[in-house]
């Protein structure tokens, strides 16, 4: 019937229905999982509606629709700025389109600046999307790419670099370009946001003055993730990039530094920034600064659970494996049936190491009889590394070329941050 | 100008003015629209804060009204409870499906109403950034098309029906930080649109129409009752005027002087608009400016000038050309051009205005005047108008006072007002256009199957005249009264107090609805009259604390602002004596019901029959009359056995 009279989105209608009501209305798309039975109506006061294909007894277009095909975002755009804003996708760099129901870019500086003035009190801004990907679908030769940017961005001098990426993975991410970006002379910013900006509540403004306003301004340099504090728009926390975590599905609180505290808080009344840790200092020359940014993909990450057989140990090694991290019981333990394929897979050089599932402390294995077994095999304690950081790092090590004893020496060695030589009694203690 | 002739009564008839209705109600199905948190009322006692930005909506448009409350740039303060609210009412958690039994009721009402329910719903946000949504957005979908509503000899028609969700509710402000309670967000409400209704003779027909579609709405027993449960806007024009949105009525009687408020302020902005054009005025000239006339100002020497002035602050000032006289100029109370102005400069925080037409004034002399005249180049018909404060603020403010001056050239224009406690309205922002609405894409489309159609069509209620017998019979009400009761928002809380209490129900139904109404009509505040009140009222009542006869008394000293509570009205009304002759029989009963003590104990009985009476009396009655007045029935008493 529409094609009859060749509809369009956004095309004016007027449909007669069986029974004899008229609706006039504008052609909408559907989303998602939505069915083919109904078409979707805008009215005149601004409602969408449903109606079932089969009671439509009548079509005429009134009037064609004038939308225009959304305009790609400006990819990239330059003005000699002092810091780097790049896109990779995720919901603090897009809107739906509910045009066309296209996911856009919203990353042009006039974006930008139109969704966030106070941007542009802070710092003069470029901006680049890099790539517009969710953040599930990260990996690490897309960490690459990322560190590779960053590192040209760094010696064409900007004082700050930010990232907008997903939260999904974004720890994932900042553990990563910790570890490729050695001797990073400024700050790097990741920041996302958890809801969309197409929503007057969204955090992606507050959390992007937050990131700018550390990539800018802040002393010190290094990988940092910029997220809500709490649940108030008063706030953002920056988070170490290698003891971070997202610890909950939906809140804008999400991010929560794990075995630390927050490296630092950004006041966003005044843009005060708080530092809560001892930080690498910013530096002027970035000689000594290098980019590593290979990834060997071949580690595993294995979550342990009672009633867990060895065969999935057997198999990924099998497969090629080069490094397992546990994610343990406790201090750091895995039941008896999983003990002689860890054994094995060490014999054969497959590198394993143990971090905790508690997440929270340090895995110590020489408490217990399975952790002094585990230990005598072989297998390395990671310290109070988070397992999602252990695995990246040893992905990290691997594309760096690490043989098992590398590995075994390197892994529970702090490199970036990933390990405290102290416990703290309370991390809830930090200045704010 | 002349304002001869204006005063008092306006032909609504020629003016051709037009009222829509829309009613909101709470839905009483359990629960929240899109959670399952209670709908219970709960201040705090926790708290966030955030800031709304808006943005762009499905059509590309910034909202005028969203842009307005965006300039004005208010913090905004949460207050929440555990039973009340969760992470979805705070804009942390993805709502969940939509509450069935929610969706069940509306599809109920609409059918009742006759109205084309829809194939497929689909959940809309509809931008509200002024505080009321955590999400910057209310969550509504249209759930029927058309209908009808029987009212007298008139047929209404009926544009739509929605289920949405409530707002937050206001507690106020403080400074430039708004105060919300999350406690009434997410509460299911039925929204009922009507067609325009003209208005012939009296306002007093829109308020029939209104009650009449209360009344169906009530009779389906889906709704819920009490004050804050039920709010209507009204969509008032005239002839060449733009749409009023008068944003929620909650009372019935408030709409007949709203709407006839409304009529005459209407009336006053088309004949501006006529002088206007009249003046060779065009919207683009209207406004010029603003200037910078601190100077000027801060050559007063004293009055609240002088003061403000003295801090950091600013005087700006802005051009209205062709607006001489127009300004102060008040041709039916409270309906002027500068009260309006003076309301947008309040709602961003500031003061009020200074325009040309109350000056010399405020310490500003006719010196100072010729000087801002001349400054901003008016001419003798123009007119101009000034705001103090910090220069961001009192800039936004002035360009928010300069869009209204221009719309008005053009007839009157569309606005969103409040009502005021008095009848009146108040500016509030601009009319927000269809633009604020794009989809809740964190929520699929519902299709409305006919099994759901079924459901929902199976619950048909008794008619109204079988509702208003059945509980005439229960009660032992009489027909009129039970009509009343069941027609009134103190209906769910008439049958809280009978189920509490052993009072007469029908002596509970003649408060809930005559004596209050009685109370109003003698001009005082029944808002001051709470459930906690009655309930209170009532408890009395049923422990004979109170006699029914001071029923009257009690609400009118509370309404009258005289005692806060029902304990204090007695001490203010000296219920808490108690009369001999009353004292006397409180005796007599107690030594009935302690006739066994009496016999075994004679006159030792007298210590815990002492404990008992002065238990029922203390405070109202000297402890050594009841001790005298007692030893003489005890003794009475014992001399007959
Ligand atoms: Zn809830």
């Amino acid at each position: 019937m529409l094609e009859s009279v060749k509809a369009s989105i956004g095309d004016h209608l007027l449909l007669k229905l069986k029974g004899g009501l008229e609706i006039r209305g504008t052609l909408m798309p559907r989303y998602g999982y939505a069915d083919d039975r109904h078409i979707t109506i805008k009215l005149g006061n601004g409602y969408n509606i449903g109606i079932l294909v089969s009671r439509i007894e009548g079509v005429t277009v009134e009037k064609r629709g004038t939308f225009e095909p959304s305009k790609p975002s400006e990819a990239s755009f330059k003005s000699g700025g002092e810091v780097l804003i790049l896109g990779t996708g995720g919901t603090i760099a897009s809107r739906i389109d509910y045009r066309t129901g296209a996911v856009t870019s919203v990353l042009t500086p006039s974006e930008l600046y139109s969704s966030v003035p106070e941007l542009g009190d802070i710092a003069k801004l470029d901006t680049e999307v890099l790539f517009n990907i969710l953040s599930e679908n990260m990996t690490p030769s897309r960490w690459d790419e990322m560190a590779k940017r960053v590192g040209r961005a760094v010696k064409d001098g900007y004082r700050g670099i930010v990232i907008a990426h997903g939260t999904d993975t974004m720890h994932y991410t900042s553990a990563a370009l910790s570890f490729a970006l050695e001797n990073l002379p400024v700050p790097v910013v990741l920041v996302g946001a958890q809801r969309s900006s197409d929503r007057p509540s969204s955090d992606a403004a507050t959390n992007l003055l937050g990131a700018v306003t550390v990539a800018a301004m802040a002393d010190f340099s290094g990988v940092y993730i910029a997220m809500h504090k709490g649940l108030s728009d008063d706030v953002i926390a920056v988070h170490s990039g290698v003891k971070v975590r997202k610890n909950h599905t939906s809140r804008r609180d999400a991010f929560q530094s794990v075995n630390s505290r927050p490296a630092a808080l950004v006041h966003l009344k005044g843009l005060r920034i708080i530092k809560n840790l001892e930080l690498p200092p910013r530096r002027d020359g970035h000689q000594d600064f290098s980019v590593k940014s290979n990834f060997d993909e071949r580690a595993f990450l294995v979550k342990y659970f009672p009633g867990m057989s060895g065969e999935i140990i057997d198999h990924l090694v099998e497969i090629g494996y080069r490094a397992i991290i546990l994610e343990g019981t406790g201090l750091g333990h895995v039941g008896k049936p999983l003990h002689e394929s860890i054994g094995s897979a060490i014999d054969k050089g497959v590198f394993i190491g143990m971090t905790s599932q508690c997440l929270w402390g340090r895995v110590r294995m020489t408490v217990y009889d399975t952790g002094r077994d585990l230990l005598r095999m072989g297998v390395i304690p990671l310290e109070d590394i988070l397992p999602e950081v252990a695995v990246v790092k040893a992905m990290w090590l691997l594309g760096q070329g690490a043989t098992f004893e590398d590995m075994v020496k390197l892994m529970p060695m702090n490199m970036r941050g990933e390990v405290s030589g102290r416990s703290l009694i309370s991390y809830e203690h930090g200045r704010t | 100008m002349s304002t001869a002739g204006h005063e008092g009564r306006i032909d609504y008839r020629s003016l051709k003015l037009r009222v829509g209705i829309e009613l909101h109600r709470q839905l009483n199905v359990g629960g929240k629209l899109f959670c399952s948190c209670m709908p219970v009322r709960e201040e705090g006692p926790s708290h966030f804060t955030r800031l709304l930005r808006p943005s762009e909506s499905e059509l590309g448009e910034m909202d005028p009204a969203a842009r307005f409350e965006a300039v004005k740039g208010f913090e905004i303060k949460y207050l929440y409870g555990e039973s009340s609210s969760c992470l979805v009412e705070a804009d942390e958690e993805p709502p969940h499906d939509v509450n069935e039994d929610a969706l069940k009721a509306a599809i109920s009402i609409a059918r009742m109403l006759g109205s084309n329910v829809v194939d497929e719903v689909h959940v809309m946000r509809k931008m509200v950034i002024d505080g009321s949504n955590t999400t910057g957005f209310q969550r509504t979908m249209l759930i029927g098309i058309g209908g009808q509503l029987k009212v007298g000899d008139r047929t209404v028609g009926v544009q739509t029906v929605t289920l949405e969700e409530d707002a937050a509710r206001i507690m106020g402000s403080e400074g430039r930080v708004k105060k919300y309670c999350l406690d009434r967000l997410g509460i299911p409400l039925i929204e009922v649109s009507l067609e325009p209704v003209e208005v012939h003779r009296s306002p007093q027909e829109v308020v029939e129409v209104a009650a009449s579609l209360g009344r169906s709405l009530k009779s389906t027993g889906l709704v819920a009752r009490g004050i804050g449960t039920v709010r209507q806007d009204l969509n008032i024009s005239i002839e060449g005027s733009g749409i009023i949105e008068v944003k929620g009525v909650q009372e019935l009687p408030l709409i007949a002087k709203i709407v006839d408020y409304e009529g005459k302020r209407l009336h006053w902005m088309r004949t501006v608009s006529e002088e206007l054009k009249g003046r060779g005025i065009s919207r683009e000239r209207a406004v010029e400016g603003p200037i910078d006339v601190t100077d000027v100002l801060s050559k007063i020497s004293k009055g609240f000038i002088r003061r403000v002035l003295s801090s950091s602050d600013v005087a700006l000032a802005i051009l209205a050309r062709g607006y001489d006289g127009l300004l102060g100029d008040e041709p039916y109370p409270d309906v002027r051009i500068g009260r309006d102005l003076a309301t947008i400069a309040k709602l961003f925080g500031l003061g009020g205005v200074i325009h040309s037409d109350e000056l010399p004034g405020y310490g500003i002399e006719e010196s100072m005047v010729g000087e801002i005249r001349a400054r901003l180049g008016a001419s003798d018909l123009d007119g101009f108008v000034i705001v103090v404060g910090n220069e961001a603020i009192a800039s936004r403010t002035l360009e928010a006072i300069a869009s209204k001056l221009r719309e008005i050239v053009d007839g009157p224009p569309s606005e969103t007002r409040a009502p005021t406690s008095d009848g009146k309205t108040r500016y509030l922002r601009p009319r927000p256009g269809a633009a604020r609405m794009y989809p809740e894409t964190d929520i699929p489309s519902m299709e409305i199957t006919e099994e759901m159609m079924r459901r929902a069509e199976a619950i048909i209620p008794p008619t109204w005249d079988e509702q208003v017998k059945g509980l005439a019979g229960r009660y032992g009400l009489s027909r009129k009264l039970a009509e009343e009761i069941l027609d009134s928002e103190m209906y769910t809380l008439f049958e809280d107090i009978i189920s509490r209490y052993s009072v007469k129900p029908s002596v509970v139904a003649a408060t809930l609805t005559e004596a209050i109404t009685s109370i109003r009509r003698e001009g005082l505040d029944v808002g001051k009259i709470t459930e906690i009140h009655l309930k209170s009222l009532f408890e009395k009542i049923s422990s004979d604390e109170i006699a029914k006869e001071a029923i009257s008394d009690v609400l009118e000293a509370i309404a009258g602002d005289r005692a806060k509570t029902v304990d204090e009205a007695m001490d203010v009304l000296g219920l808490r004596t108690v009369s001999d002759d009353m004292l006397v029989d409180i005796i007599g009963e107690v030594l009935d019901a302690n006739s066994t003590l009496i016999r075994e104990r004679g006159e030792k009985a007298f210590g815990p029959l002492m404990g008992e009476v002065m238990s029922k009396v203390r405070g109202k009655v000297d402890g050594g009359k009841v001790s005298e007045l007692l030893r003489e029935a005890l003794e009475r008493r014992l001399a007959k056995t």
